[in-house]
């Protein structure tokens, strides 16, 4: 929860093109503890196509048009973008350590129902309006489906597969976003989110080799 | 192809499918909807959907004792959240 606190401040200190790409690079962590404490091995290939899609996902993050305003200082943000990366790191690579040793099932339920005891006790102590917005409550029901149910993938993956290869193509996620864009919002592609697709495209095919 | 890479790709590209529709379908909430709100139901119902998923397919002596666990495994869980 901590991860989704400091990138919500990320988006609200900084840019949503600053903070993003940061972030999606937390399967980078995770790749560090599936090598060294699951002792996973990617081969050559695995490793390249590994890159390919941290790096495509970054680049298919970036708004260029954004970025260039603040050239040469600091951006906002950069600092939530780095603890969010972290903590989301650290999230998923506890899923897949623990997994090991108990059902994934576990530290997925332990967290998701903390998370929603904390913002509610928050809530309730700020007074907030915490009612179910029913006139966007089918969304919500097929936000929070599809989310559980990606969730539910990466436990299940992390405990029986390789957390080095499937945290960089579960992180691939903006694949998915910028396509929906395109062919539901009608929105038209930036020339970076076209070159990250296709890192993105390569990198899973080389993964899968 | 081995198992172990086979199911990680597999659910890998599963868990990408989730994610990028959910952070789409997200990202229209959370222009018409308090952010704080909207995730107090999304973790409640999902820890909902986890604890059915639960239910049905795991006794719950299984849940935690697929070997001894020690008092720091619990602790990890916690920090978790």
């Amino acid at each position: 929860m901590l991860g989704l606190v400091f990138f919500i401040k990320g988006l609200r200190a900084g840019r949503m093109s600053i903070v993003i790409p940061i972030a999606s690079t937390f399967s980078i962590i995770l790749i560090v503890i599936g090598v060294l404490f699951l002792a996973e091995a990617p081969t050559s290939i695995q490793y390249i196509g590994i890159a390919f899609a941290i790096i495509g996902t970054a680049i298919a993050s970036v708004d260029f048009r954004q970025f260039s305003i603040s050239r040469g200082v600091l951006l906002p943000g950069v600092g939530y973008g780095i603890l969010t990366m972290l903590m989301w790191g650290f999230f998923y690579s506890g899923i897949g350590v623990l997994s090991k040793s108990m059902s994934w099932l576990y530290p997925i339920l332990i967290s998701t129902a903390g998370s929603a005891a904390i913002l509610l006790i928050f809530s309730v102590i700020k007074r907030r309006d915490i009612a179910l917005p029913l006139h966007s409550g089918r969304i919500i029901i097929f936000w929070v489906v599809l989310g559980t149910a990606a969730l539910i993938s990466y436990g299940f993956g992390a405990d029986y597969g390789n957390v080095s290869l499937l945290s960089p193509i579960a992180a691939s996620s903006v694949l998915v976003s910028v396509i929906l864009g395109i062919f539901v919002l009608k929105e038209k592609p930036e020339p970076n989110q076209l070159i990250g697709i296709a890192l993105i495209i390569s990198g899973i095919i080389m993964i899968a080799i | 192809m081995e198992t172990a890479p086979l199911v990680s790709i597999l659910a890998g590209l599963a868990a990408m499918l989730g994610y990028g529709v959910s952070d789409f379908l997200g990202s229209i909430l959370s222009k018409r909807e308090d952010p704080i709100r909207l995730n107090i139901w999304y973790f409640a119902l999902s820890a909902a959907i986890l604890a059915v998923v639960a239910a049905i397919f795991y006794d719950p002596s299984q849940l935690i004792t697929k070997k001894p666990l020690s008092l720091s495994s619990h602790l990890y869980s916690a920090c978790l959240v």
